[in-house]
C-alpha cells in the first residue's frame, strides 16, 4: 500500500495541486512540508443580563474562556494534545494533556489528563458545537463540564460496527477536601472537580462510552462512570485506626452515573436529547458526617430542537432553537431535608447565527424558575 | 474482588497491546478484498491495477464488474476543529476509505470507510450515511441536497464529499 501511495502521489500530484484543496488528500500530503505541530484554539465571550421586575440588575460581560490548543504528531502512530485555558480572563487551567498511541486502526492507547466521556457537551464543548450562549445546566450540575481527570485507557472507531468506544481507568471527583464536604444538593457534584490541580486519589474510578451511528440520521451515546469519590481524609490515617478510617469512609460516596444521549440531523433539522442518572450510595453517612443534604439520586434530562432557516444560496446559516431542561440534584432515598430549589425546570430559546462554520453569534432568552435572563455570546473555533 | 479483576484485565490488555499481538498487520488491502468478496457474494473477482491506487474488477469471463479507488483524505488534527483552513497536513488525522463504482467506473456503488484516525467526526463511518452516495456521480455530490450534514462531523462530512467529487473520471 505504501509504495502504491507513492506512485499515486506522483501521478496525482499535478491535479491535486492545480485544484485548491481545502480538504487535501494524501497526494498533496506527501508533498507538503513536515509540519507536525498544530496550533489551534477556541473561545467564547458572553454577556448575561438578568431581568428582575423588583430589583435592578447589572449586566455581566465575561471573557468566559479562551483556549489555546497545541497538538504534536510525533509519527503516524503517536500524538500529543494539550489545551491551555484562560477562564474569565484571569484563571489559568489545563483542560487536556494526553498522549495517544495507535496500536491498530481500531485501538488507540491514551494516557494523561483527559475529558470524561459523559454526555454531549463535556467532550464537545466548543461554542460552535452547541446552541445557546450558556451550556445546558444538565451538563453543568449533573455532568460537571468541563470535567477532566488524569487516567489511562483506550479509544477506537470500528467502522464496520458503526461505533466508537472509549474506556478509561481514571481519577474521580473529590467529595471532601479535608475540612468540608464538596457535594451538595443544589450544585450537585460540580465542586468536586479536581481539574488535575494537585488532585488527590483515594480510589480510582472507571468510565466508558459507546457511540453508535447505525440508525439513519441518529448518533446514540451511552456513557458510564462508576466508583467511589475521593477524599483527602484518608491521607495519613493509621492502618490500625478504625475510627479515623470509618470517618474518612463517611466522607466519600459511591457513584454510578449513566448518561444517554441522542443527536438527530436530517436536512435542515437538528435535535438532541440527553438523560443523566447518577446513583449514590453511602449518602446517609456522608450527610451525617458533613452536614450535607444529599439524596441517593441526581437525575435530569433535556431536549433541544433547531432548524436552519436561511436559503442554501446564503453564505450564512441561522438556527432558531429551543431547549427544555428538567433536573433534580436531590432525589431518591435518604436522611435529607428536602430543598425545593434542587428541582428545576428551565426553558431556553434563541438564535445561533453562523458567519462561518467556526464563528457563531448567539442570543437567547432563559427562564429558570423565577429568574429570567437574556444572554448574548460570541464563539469561535479554529 | 471486582477491583483487582479490573486492574488485572487492564494491565493484561495494555501489555498485550504493545506486543503487537492484538494489532496484527494493519492492512487495508486485506480488508478491501474481504469487502469486495462480500459485495460480490464470494464470486471470483480479478483485480487489475489502474493508475493510482485504483483497480478494475472483472469476473471470470473478463466482464468488467466495477472500479475501486483507495483514498485518504485529511480530517481535523488530533482534538478536532471547525475548519481545516491553514492546517498543516502532517498534523492531520486521515480518513482511509475506498469507493466502489459501477462497471463503467462512473456512478458510486458503495463507499467504505476502512479506518478513521480521529476521534472527532467519526459519525461519517455510519453505513446509512455512506449509503447516500450510492448511485451518485463524483463531481456532482452536494451537501444537503444528496448527502445530509452531521452535527459534530461538519469537517469530515465536507472533506469526504469534496474528495469523492475529485475522484478521477474514466476516459
Amino acid at each position: 500500500m505504501k509504495h502504491l501511495l507513492l506512485t499515486a502521489s506522483i501521478t496525482l500530484s499535478a491535479s491535486a495541486i492545480a485544484q485548491t484543496n481545502t480538504y487535501s488528500n494524501t497526494a498533496s500530503k506527501i508533498l507538503s512540508t513536515n509540519e507536525s505541530l498544530s496550533l489551534r484554539g477556541y473561545g467564547e465571550l458572553i454577556y448575561n443580563q438578568k431581568m428582575d421586575a423588583s430589583t435592578m440588575r447589572n449586566g455581566k460581560l465575561d471573557a468566559r474562556r479562551f483556549i489555546l490548543f497545541t497538538g504534536y504528531k510525533f509519527d503516524e502512530k503517536t500524538q500529543f494534545l494539550s489545551e491551555i485555558e484562560v477562564e474569565h480572563a484571569n484563571e489559568i487551567y489545563l483542560e487536556q494533556a494526553f498522549i495517544q498511541h495507535r496500536i491498530s486502526s481500531r485501538l488507540n492507547f491514551r494516557a494523561g489528563l483527559m475529558l470524561i466521556p459523559m454526555g454531549l457537551v463535556n467532550e464537545y464543548h466548543e461554542p460552535t458545537t452547541f446552541h445557546g450562549v450558556e451550556r445546558p445546566n444538565v451538563d453543568k450540575y449533573l455532568i460537571p463540564s468541563t470535567w477532566r481527570e488524569m487516567g489511562v485507557g483506550f479509544q477506537g472507531v470500528m467502522p464496520e460496527l458503526n461505533l466508537a468506544y472509549q474506556a478509561y481507568l481514571i481519577n474521580g471527583l473529590k467529595s471532601h477536601d479535608g475540612s468540608q464536604g464538596l457535594f451538595d444538593e443544589v450544585n450537585g457534584v460540580r465542586s468536586g472537580r479536581q481539574k488535575a490541580i494537585k488532585s488527590t486519589m483515594s480510589s480510582p474510578n472507571v468510565t466508558a462510552k459507546v457511540n453508535f451511528v447505525g440508525i439513519p440520521h441518529l448518533n446514540l451515546g451511552l456513557g458510564l462512570f462508576a466508583g467511589k469519590s475521593q477524599s483527602q481524609l484518608f491521607d495519613g490515617v493509621g492502618r490500625l485506626d478504625a475510627f479515623a478510617a470509618t470517618q474518612a469512609d463517611s466522607s466519600t460516596v459511591g457513584m454510578t452515573m449513566v448518561a444517554m444521549d441522542a443527536r438527530y440531523h436530517r436536512k435542515r433539522f437538528q435535535a438532541r436529547a440527553q438523560w443523566v442518572h447518577s446513583l449514590f450510595s453511602g449518602t446517609e453517612a456522608y450527610n451525617a458526617y458533613t452536614g450535607k443534604e444529599l439524596g441517593s439520586l441526581m437525575t435530569g434530562s433535556y431536549v433541544e430542537m433547531a432548524y436552519q432557516v436561511l436559503p442554501k444560496s446564503s453564505r450564512y446559516t441561522l438556527y432558531p432553537f429551543s431547549r427544555l431542561e428538567w433536573y433534580d440534584t436531590q432525589a431518591g432515598e435518604g436522611n435529607y431535608f428536602d430543598n425545593p430549589s434542587s428541582n428545576r425546570f428551565e426553558w431556553t430559546t434563541g438564535l445561533s447565527f453562523f458567519l462561518h462554520d467556526g464563528v457563531v453569534l448567539k442570543a437567547d432568552y432563559q427562564m429558570m424558575g423565577s429568574t429570567q435572563q437574556i444572554n448574548m455570546g460570541l464563539g469561535v473555533w479554529f | 474482588m471486582l477491583k483487582p479483576c479490573i486492574y488485572a484485565c487492564l494491565i493484561a490488555v495494555v501489555a498485550l497491546s504493545f506486543t503487537g499481538l492484538l494489532s496484527g498487520p494493519d492492512s487495508h488491502m486485506k480488508r478491501m478484498h474481504k469487502l469486495i468478496d462480500r459485495y460480490h457474494n464470494g464470486q471470483a473477482v480479478t483485480w487489475s491495477p489502474l493508475q493510482g491506487d485504483a483497480w478494475l474488477l472483472t469476473d471470470e469471463t473478463g466482464q468488467a464488474l466495477g472500479r475501486i479507488d483507495y483514498r485518504e483524505v485529511a480530517s481535523c488534527a488530533f482534538g478536532g476543529c471547525a475548519t481545516t483552513v491553514g492546517m498543516s497536513l502532517a498534523s492531520a488525522d486521515m480518513i482511509h476509505y475506498m469507493v466502489l463504482r459501477d462497471a463503467e467506473g462512473a456512478r458510486v456503488e458503495q463507499v467504505y470507510v476502512l479506518a478513521y484516525e480521529s476521534s472527532y467526526g467519526f459519525q461519517i463511518v455510519s453505513r446509512s450515511w455512506l449509503n447516500q452516495f450510492n448511485g451518485l456521480l463524483p463531481g456532482e455530490v452536494e451537501i444537503d441536497d444528496q448527502v445530509d450534514g452531521i452535527s459534530g462531523a461538519t469537517v469530515s462530512v465536507k472533506a469526504l464529499i469534496q474528495d469523492i467529487n475529485q475522484l478521477p473520471t474514466v476516459q
